[in-house]
């Protein structure tokens, strides 16, 4: 069966892009913290879903990626929730908040750990997030992978695809580690979309969509 | 659709290493669960532990040197090599795929500050690398970290790979121990029992953590004892409803069991490994979700009771239990089941016994909301 990547959204740096537009760039004084860059672009899209300030900052960028992208697809209007999988992949798993879980921890005259920190030790909370808000409730999973690898994740989502476990998938790659963040979300369909320019979903397709734009 | 099998597994467990000694040792009603102390509190917790002696002695006699692996890389090579040499064919070769299930990893050598360098062995990635290099796997692992569901959707996961022809086996693994970053955590979160687990009963306070590796062999190559098993069908969903507390109604759960069953030609099902946690919720949830299945009069077992929670590694675990149950036709019982502490009541297995079990559903949720079924089943 074809299927097609209909739409994309990219967050490097302190840019935005989605569909390989420039969308948002950060004042560079904002985006020294890589919360504080995130909360700038919920801000300037004009995001309110309260919940999103209590978010570790790898569900921060991976809940602002989505909140950019699926709404615009309009993909809740053509298939049901249950038929939406997700399926990101990552390098540093939830590390940065590990740390400070850690942190809370390490003395045992200053021991405070706190659930709400606890919980995002896990780099699917991130994934619990998106279908919280998008009430996706299809396949979802989580793969740890070296670097954004198009040819480890493509086979997988068009099987998924071929033995209709979902119609469509939020796919990509999300990362905030010690070096860095990035984030490339886009979704891969089986029917026939009404996106203007649909790509084959094929490896080298994906290559070149998350190698565009450069970073300026 | 390509049949996939399960032909051989290994558990390295606080009760036994390799399958075997595992099985035997729970059906003769052994625990793991043993009181620990822990310098967040006076009082002590019940946790699965491997000493770590039996361990690396068991581990050098395999020829490695102790010093150069974490105690979750012995335990993983010890589970893979197990698996290695009982397989009639090589598993290094370019037609295998290593897929490596983890929820923390090496999360027990995290130091604390982040001025200093993280070791590379936290990365859960090397971590694969390192067992996968330990045993001659060909390929780079792919790694799964998807909660407690993580080596129960690596089946799933296996599954699919196999059947897009990529590969000829997929060799799952299933790994996490018991460490002071998850037990502060669960203690905080008021999730942690001190006494062992009381899964599905009415005096049920909550977890206990334990420790195991697990490799699970699937493949493509037919079917060449009647002790092979079929992964029929399986699925996975979430609850899109809380990041850390199950859905009331089960409805995720509920959602994967049927999506499972209706892939399925027959939906029988002999017995179903529950997740079983033996928190108030988690337990409450599941209750929901099999009757809303209509599986409410199947027999049921928690393992959490043997082996504690063993996080990421639990799903495989479980299933790998499932399979040798079915293996032997007898029955596992629930342990620390006695009184009926669900809304909806279950029917966990109270006393071991020969029975006739042919189809086992495993099912698993975790944070994050997700949730995991698969059926197996026997060929024979």
């Amino acid at each position: 069966m074809e299927t097609s990547i209909t739409a994309t959204c990219a967050i490097r740096g302190r840019q935005i892009f989605l569909n390989g537009t420039l969308l948002f760039e950060a004042p560079e004084d904002t985006a020294a913290d890589l919360s504080d860059f995130l909360i700038a672009g919920y801000r300037h899209f004009g995001v309110s879903y309260p919940k999103f300030f209590k978010m570790d900052v790898l569900s921060k960028l991976a809940f602002l990626t989505a909140e950019l992208l699926l709404p615009k697809a309009g993909l809740q209007d053509r298939l049901r929730p249950a038929d939406i999988g997700v399926v990101l992949t990552n390098r540093s798993s939830s590390l940065l908040t590990d740390v400070v879980h850690q942190q809370s921890i390490a003395e045992p005259a200053s021991h405070f750990p706190s659930p709400a920190v606890f919980v995002y030790t896990l780099p699917n909370i991130a994934i619990g997030e998106i279908s919280i808000r998008h009430q996706l409730t299809g396949e979802n999973s989580l793969f740890v992978t070296e670097s954004f690898e198009p040819a480890m994740l493509v086979p997988y989502v068009s099987q998924l695809l071929a033995e209709k476990s979902c119609q469509a998938c939020l796919c990509g790659w999300l990362e905030a580690g010690l070096t860095g963040h990035e984030a490339f979300f886009y979704l891969v369909e089986n029917h026939a979309s009404p996106a203007p320019t649909p790509r084959p979903h094929r490896v080298p397709d994906v290559e070149l969509l998350y190698s565009q734009p450069h970073y300026s | 659709m390509k049949k996939i099998f399960s032909m051989a597994s290994s558990c390295i467990t606080p009760l036994g290493f390799g399958t075997a000694a595992t099985f035997q040792a729970v059906q003769a009603g052994q625990s793991a669960l043993r009181p620990h102390w822990f310098d967040f509190s006076d009082e002590s917790f019940c946790a699965a532990t491997i000493d770590e002696t039996p361990l690396t002695t068991h581990f050098t006699a395999l020829g490695y040197a102790a010093h150069q692996y974490s105690k979750l890389e012995q335990m993983s090579i010890m589970a893979l090599r197990d698996v290695q040499a009982q397989f009639s064919e090589p598993l290094t070769g370019p037609d295998t795929l290593l897929v490596y299930c983890s929820t923390k990893g090496n999360i027990a050598h995290l130091a604390s500050g982040t001025e200093q360098p993280v070791a590379p062995a936290l990365y859960l990635s090397h971590l694969a690398r390192t067992v996968a290099r330990a045993c001659g796997f060909a390929h780079t692992p792919l790694v799964l970290s998807n909660a407690c569901i993580s080596s129960l959707q690596g089946v799933l996961v296996a599954k699919r790979l196999l059947s897009t022809g990529l590969y000829r086996h997929v060799v799952v693994v299933g790994a996490d121990e018991v460490s002071k970053f998850t037990l502060s955590g669960f203690h905080c979160f008021n999730a942690l029992s001190r006494q062992p687990c009381l899964p599905f009963d009415a005096a049920r306070t909550g977890i206990n953590l334990g420790d195991a590796a697990v490799a699970l062999v699937l493949t493509t190559a037919p079917a060449t004892s009647a002790e092979a098993v079929e992964v029929v069908a399986g699925s996975s969903t979430n609850d899109a409803h809380h990041i850390s507390a199950p859905s009331r109604t089960g409805e995720g759960l509920y959602q994967a069991i049927t999506r499972t069953l209706r892939q399925a030609d027959d939906d029988t099902v002999d017995f179903i490994g529950a997740h079983g946690t033996a928190t108030r919720y988690n337990d409450e949830m599941e209750a929901q979700a099999f009757h809303r299945a209509g599986l409410q009069e199947v027999p049921l077992h928690s393992l959490k009771g043997y082996f504690g929670h063993t996080l990421g590694a639990a799903g495989l675990l479980e299933a790998v239990m499932g399979i040798e149950s079915m293996r032997h036709q007898e029955l596992i019982v629930s342990k620390g089941y006695e009184t009926c502490g669900t809304t909806l009541p279950v029917r966990p297995v109270l006393q071991r016994g020969p029975a006739r079990l042919r189809r086992f559903l495993k099912t698993s949720s975790g944070f994050g909301g997700c949730n995991a079924a698969v059926l197996f089943a026997t060929t024979a």
